[in-house]
């Protein structure tokens, strides 16, 4: 996978690579066993700092998601935590009524889309993705 | 492999700065500037025009002499000045040999490496050569005589979009390979998200902040709400602005405090580098004005 | 992937390492920045010494039976072939030393070569001892082949001598004037290079200065480097037309003196006397005599070791200038 850092974000670049890593294992583009570009690979096609990739890495490594071998890579370890359908599926009701009540108090789609950005833009730099 | 690239020690110094001090006749170019870059980090030196980046280097490369207060490298020095200069009568490969004969180590395929990359001729005289190339000659030079820190005043500059890319990530290469210090200075701060990793920043020469990019970052927040006198959360006020109905703040965090949840109409944005040098510098022009 | 340099870079790349900048690393970058220069230069001077030493050989060989008319051409080419000497230093001055810091600092390439592993006390050291070396064996070379050109041809004419060792021409000749005057035009290139800068203004300064101090020294002090010698003799106009006097001494100063020896102005109270022996009688009656201040021919040597030391002097003076002006200067 080829990774690149949107310079405009205010998200630390580290987390930039951390979250495309997530999001190629959400996609299905990155399965357990696959191995992770070299730090040296990533550093010479995107241009980033091999301490910040190394980061990233560390980061990775910490929530369980690579590990790395000794002399062989970095690899992915295992599957994004996928969550009990029953409590999606609660937790998709909750957000019917939650969004009817909305709509009944008046907002549109525009105001809730806000409200619920703002409410998520509160955690974000602490909990990613 | 991964594990190759460590910094050997990550709790050495790389270059040290102590209350430095530089005046051109009685004008200060470089005042109290403290500070200690630790080694194998990649460090932007900011600041506009003038704020006395290029006195800093130099200073700091053994160029110049401080007239208060010290500073030291550990090991090796080299530095590439602004103008990224030639001899324009020698050819690159004289240039590399050059390199060789003053310096008391020299990786020759390093920098035989370099320009082989970006295809410079090695046997046409660097007078004849263009600007960019003239500029990669440089490069190759300092990358050959295998600095412990390496110093590059403005780097980028005079390089086109291409290059500028393809010599930032052949120079991560490098600094991923050998370990080495880099401090660079630049005016343009938008090039810099993952590339640098510490940050100096410079205004009147003086140093306004320096520390771990992520760190200084991850500490500042900006708010945006309805018109209020006070941030929603605690700390230093970096910048505040206000129109007949908003706020807006760049608040700097305490430190070792987790992150406040701020409640009601307040929306909160995670600085980028650009919005952190900008408000510091807009900061210190309405501090000298006030 | 390939894990081929990533393992240990210090031990699989050939990387060359030792303790310190030699003097032949600083050999090799003077040679191959000035080399054009200095073979320039060096090719001239050794014509020019060929040429001189042909000519001194050849008036050894045929002292006894040349033709007149032949000599006085040669006496012409020689005579100008003398003149060089006074171009080396100035040649040195604005073409060798005058540009070499300011070139750098106008191409910044100071910047570049400072920030080698040497420091810029250090590279001045190697550049002014190896051109300087060269400096003082042109000019040696130089001066001592045209001062053993000027003995032949002095030896060689009977009636005059071409070449009287206080003039100018072969005083200044003498290989350690040479030396001098040569390394002198070195330091001051040198230092107005670092003080201004700038090229042109560097060369353009260096060439009046080196003059000027040149016309000071042999024009206003040389004459007085010694007490001159005064010998007082009785009016004899005969004596003073006749007698140029050709025993290698110099004469600086000469005029009227009354019968004490006290220098006076010419009496006109014998304007009235109607022969010239009368006229010589009067003057003699009236206690005036002739004087002449000179300095004897075997001051000559001394002469020319005094004028070397106080280039040398001066040269030492400029290059002290010249280092603390380049440490302490900011190079930006």
């Amino acid at each position: 996978m080829e990774f690149r850092i949107d310079r405009s974000s205010g998200l630390p670049a580290y987390l930039q690579l951390v979250r495309q890593v997530r999001e190629a294992l959400r996609l299905g583009w990155l399965a357990p066993g696959d191995r992770l570009p070299t730090v040296r690979d990533v550093v010479a096609t995107s241009g980033v700092n091999a301490n910040t990739v190394l980061k990233a890495y560390r980061e990775l490594e910490l929530s369980g998601l690579v590990e790395a071998r000794q002399g062989s890579g970095t690899f992915i370890k295992a599957r994004l935590g996928s969550t009990d359908p029953e409590v999606m599926a609660a937790l998709r009701t909750r957000l019917a009524e939650w969004v009817r009540e909305a709509r009944e108090a008046g907002l549109d789609i525009e105001d809730i889309d806000a409200l619920v950005r703002s409410v998520l833009s509160e955690g974000e730099g602490v909990a990613v993705a | 492999m991964t594990t190759v690239v460590e910094p050997v020690d990550r709790t050495a110094i790389a270059v040290r700065a102590q209350a430095l001090g530089k005046r051109y006749r009685s004008k200060w170019a470089l005042r109290e500037c403290t500070f200690d870059l630790p080694a194998g980090k990649v460090a932007a030196l900011v600041g506009a025009n003038g704020a006395g980046k290029t006195t800093l280097m130099t200073v700091l490369a053994g160029l110049l002499d401080a007239d208060e207060g010290s500073a030291g490298a550990t090991g090796r020095v080299a530095f590439v000045s602004q103008e990224k200069p030639v001899y324009r009568n020698f050819s690159a490969g004289d240039m590399l040999r050059l390199g060789a004969r003053l310096n008391v180590v020299w990786d020759d395929s390093r920098a035989r490496r370099w320009l082989a990359r970006f295809e410079i001729p090695l046997d046409k005289a660097c007078g004849r050569l263009s600007g960019g190339q003239q500029a990669q000659v440089a490069f190759a030079l300092a990358i050959g005589s295998r600095p412990d820190v390496l110093m590059l005043d403005e780097p980028l500059a005079n390089l086109d979009p291409l290059a500028r890319r393809e010599v930032t990530a052949e120079l991560l290469s490098e600094v991923g390979e050998t370990g080495m210090t880099v401090l660079l200075s630049t005016h343009v701060v938008a090039e810099l998200a993952g590339v640098a990793d510490y940050l100096l920043l410079l205004a009147h020469g003086r140093l306004l902040a320096g520390g771990d990019l992520d760190e200084l970052l991850g500490r500042h927040v900006s708010y945006t709400g309805p018109r209020s006198d006070v941030p929603p959360a605690l700390g230093d006020i970096v910048e505040a602005r206000h129109t007949d109905n908003q706020s807006t703040f760049v608040v700097k965090l305490p430190e070792g405090q987790p992150r406040p949840v701020v409640a009601g109409p307040w929306t909160e944005r995670l600085l980028t580098l650009e919005d952190y040098v900008l408000a510091q510098l807009e900061a210190t022009r309405k501090g000298a004005r006030a | 992937m390939t894990t081929t340099t990533t393992t240990d870079v210090t031990t699989a790349a050939p990387v060359a390492t030792r303790t310190r900048v030699g003097w032949g690393d600083l050999l090799w970058l003077t040679w191959r920045q000035h080399r054009w220069t200095i073979l320039g230069t060096a090719v001239v001077v050794v014509g020019i010494v060929a040429v001189a030493l042909g000519f001194a050989w050849h008036a050894d060989a045929t002292a006894e039976n040349h033709d007149r008319l032949d000599r006085s051409s040669y006496v012409d080419v020689s005579q100008l072939l003398a003149l060089t000497p006074t171009a080396l230093g100035v040649v040195i001055a604005v073409f060798w030393t005058a540009p070499l810091l300011s070139r750098e600092y106008e191409q910044r390439t100071h910047l570049v070569v400072w920030s080698q592993d040497l420091t810029s006390i250090r590279w001045l050291v190697g550049k002014i001892v190896l051109l300087g070396a060269i400096t003082v064996v042109l000019a040696a070379g130089l001066g001592t082949a045209l001062i053993r050109m000027m003995n032949s041809m002095n030896a060689a004419t009977t009636d005059h001598v071409p070449f009287q060792p206080f003039e100018e021409v072969a005083f200044e000749a003498a290989p350690q004037v040479q030396v001098g005057y040569a390394v002198f035009g070195f330091a001051l290139g040198l230092a107005f290079s670092a003080i201004t800068r700038r090229t042109v203004l560097s060369m353009g300064l260096t060439l009046g200065g080196f003059f000027l101090a040149r016309l000071l020294v042999s024009g206003f002090w040389r004459p007085y480097f010694q007490e001159p010698l005064r010998k007082v003799e009785p009016y004899d106009d005969s004596a003073l037309y006749w007698n140029a006097g050709n025993d290698g001494s110099w004469t600086v100063n000469s005029g009227y003196a009354d019968a004490s020896g006290n220098e006076i102005d010419f009496t006109r109270v014998c304007n009235s006397a109607q022969s010239n022996d009368n006229y010589v009688k009067c003057i003699a009656d009236n206690g005036m005599q002739t004087f002449r201040d000179y300095h004897p021919a075997d001051r000559l040597v001394s002469f020319q070791w005094f004028e070397f030391g106080v280039f040398a002097v001066l040269a030492a003076g400029l290059l002290a200038l010249t280092f603390v002006w380049v440490r302490r200067a900011r190079p930006v």
